[in-house]
């Protein structure tokens, strides 16, 4: 492939030089940029001496441009160092065909040998990857999963500093596997993700085992008819589903979701009456209390998928 | 064919082709055992021979069943229940040492007020699992009841359908979940008085003190074991949810094999 090294690096780098001569937050978009050019050149097979003389006469031009305009100059020789070093770390790994290949299932020598794979809602990739990396190796795939090369009791962790990190609502869904079955993982970690989804899970982290009967059900058509078929009677009514849910929520706790409610003990009791004669799963069961839950969540997420 | 291959005489075979849906005189308890088999592992209605003519009008069969697994504990009380059935000419048996299947015709949702009304007229320890399902889809409706009964057989004598052990039978179908349940309860399993605390909770719909009661130990001796189940599992008892999947972690660590003759 053929383009010019100088002309895209002064391209990328432009905006995050200029951040640092106005002496604004440059850091997350350095990272993101110098890994983003890294890659495209390790891609593109420069041979490493091209590579860096365009980031000297590229660092030169720009920090002398921004220095005319009265920058910071400190701040600009740390941008420079940043995307220097993220450039040089990228494009020696040259990880996003790594990470995609281990996706697909063909993990080429040199891979480790299981991968955590992550997947992403709520927030950018880039902050998401740019925080992992903070933290050691991710490799990130043109899907938009990202490989962790370690064992998931070590990912959930990390994953869960990352989600704290980043604040608001992000759900991370992670699932472990050896190289050669990372798909499987792949598999898991979209099937966990659009349950915890469709199911309105708060923001975190999750697993598998966090969804698993949900997964079951999802799995087993027997069960899944068996679940329609009992939630359809009380889906027409607002109310009673509501009732339900504040029930759960309340650990099934008849006065607290009373309280919740602002109704009267009475009201609930027929209400959860109401909700037995129409599903044949009595409320007040925990265990059944649970499925109904269940039901009215996997609905919803029928209705919206 | 499988009636062939059982060594059936071929005029036997020609017979059942010609007139499939005949039904055999209520006296004839084999031929109906055979035909109750045949039904009940879909090996009468599958062929394509027959579904031109599966136009729900042929001799004596139902337009759909209500399938009754069912076992008990002694041979006494299996023989109960082939004897409570009711002397109709539409009802199927096909009976085993100590469980068995029972067809009833049916309409749809009547299924379950049918399984209640024949265990109420037996007074043995008896557990039963009914499906309903059109005549054309009663292997399903079999392999559900069957595996509806071994998480029943676990629980007290009763009726039991899909809808009320559903998370139970989900996972009990997803082997890689069950294991994963399994590999959860496991430390739990292995300590009798977290086990029993567990059971009880479970067993006394989540209130403590009747559970408490059933162990026949202190309120909070109870809540101290739940807490350690806690602690081991990760799973919270007094969450409904939590609670399911500890339950359905312990169907998954041992479902009982249920004695139901072969249909096939």
């Amino acid at each position: 492939m053929l383009f010019d090294v100088g002309h895209l690096l002064h391209e990328e780098f432009l905006p995050v030089y200029r951040a640092a001569a106005t002496g604004g937050g440059w850091e997350d978009a350095a990272e993101t940029a110098a890994h983003r050019v890294g890659t495209r050149l390790a891609a593109a097979k420069l041979p490493v001496a091209r590579v860096v003389a365009a980031l000297r006469s590229a660092d030169r031009a720009l920090t002398g441009a921004m220095l005319d305009d009265g920058g910071d100059a400190r701040a600009l020789a740390a941008a420079g160092t940043a995307l220097t070093a993220g450039l040089m770390a990228a494009f020696f790994t040259g990880e996003d065909g790594l990470a995609d290949a281990v996706l697909a299932g063909s993990a080429p020598g040199g891979a480790a040998a299981s991968y955590t794979v992550v997947s992403v809602r709520g927030a950018a990739v880039d902050k998401v990857v740019n925080a992992f990396r903070r933290r050691g190796t991710v490799l990130r795939s043109s899907s938009g999963h990202l490989l962790l090369p370690v064992a998931e009791v070590v990912a959930l962790p990390l994953c869960r500093e990352v989600c704290a990190e980043l604040g608001g609502e992000v759900w991370l869904c992670v699932a472990e596997r050896p190289a050669a079955r990372v798909p499987l993982a792949r598999r898991e970690v979209d099937e966990v993700d659009g349950l915890v989804a469709s199911l309105g899970r708060p923001p975190g982290v999750y697993r598998i085992d966090d969804v698993l009967f949900e997964s079951a059900v999802a799995q087993t058509p027997e069960a899944r008819d068996e679940l329609t078929r009992v939630v359809a009677p009380l889906l027409g009514n607002a109310v009673l589903v509501e009732t339900v849910l504040a029930l759960i929520e309340a650990d099934g706790n008849r006065a607290v979701a009373v309280k919740k409610l602002f109704i009267h003990r009475s009201t609930i009791d027929y209400r959860l009456w109401q909700v037995e004669q129409l599903t044949g799963l009595s409320p007040v069961n925990p265990r059944d209390l649970a499925v109904l839950g269940t039901a009215i969540g996997m609905s919803r997420a029928g209705a919206r998928g | 064919m499988t009636t062939v291959a059982e060594g059936r005489p071929l005029t036997d075979v020609l017979r059942d082709i010609l007139r499939p849906y005949a039904l055999p005189p209520v006296e004839d308890v084999q031929a109906r055992r055979r035909l109750a088999g045949s039904l009940l592992s879909g090996s009468l209605l599958s062929g394509s021979l027959f579904s031109g003519q599966d136009n729900g009008s042929s001799g004596g069969l139902a337009l759909a069943y209500a399938v009754i697994a069912y076992c008990s504990s002694t041979e006494d009380g299996a023989a109960e229940v082939a004897a409570a059935v009711p002397d109709h000419e539409d009802a199927l048996v096909l009976d085993g040492d100590r469980g068995g299947y029972v067809l009833l015709p049916c309409a749809q949702d009547g299924h379950v007020a049918l399984a209640r009304d024949l265990h109420d007229r037996i007074g043995a320890e008896v557990w039963m699992a009914v499906a309903w399902a059109p005549r054309h889809d009663l292997a399903t409706a079999r392999a559900t009841a069957a595996d509806v009964l071994r998480i029943g057989y676990g629980r007290a004598p009763g009726v039991y359908e899909l809808r009320t052990v559903l998370a139970d039978f989900a996972v009990l179908r997803q082997p890689r979940i069950a294991e994963r349940l399994v590999r959860t309860i496991q430390p739990v399993v292995a300590r009798r008085p977290l086990l029993d605390a567990l059971r009880a909770f479970i067993a006394e719909d989540g209130n403590r003190t009747a559970a408490a009661r059933r162990l026949d130990i202190h309120r909070s001796t109870l809540d101290h074991r739940l807490r350690l189940v806690e602690r081991l599992t990760g799973c919270r008892p007094t969450s409904p949810r939590e609670l399911l999947t500890l339950s359905v972690a312990l169907t998954a660590h041992s479902t009982p094999q249920v004695p139901l003759p072969r249909t096939g």
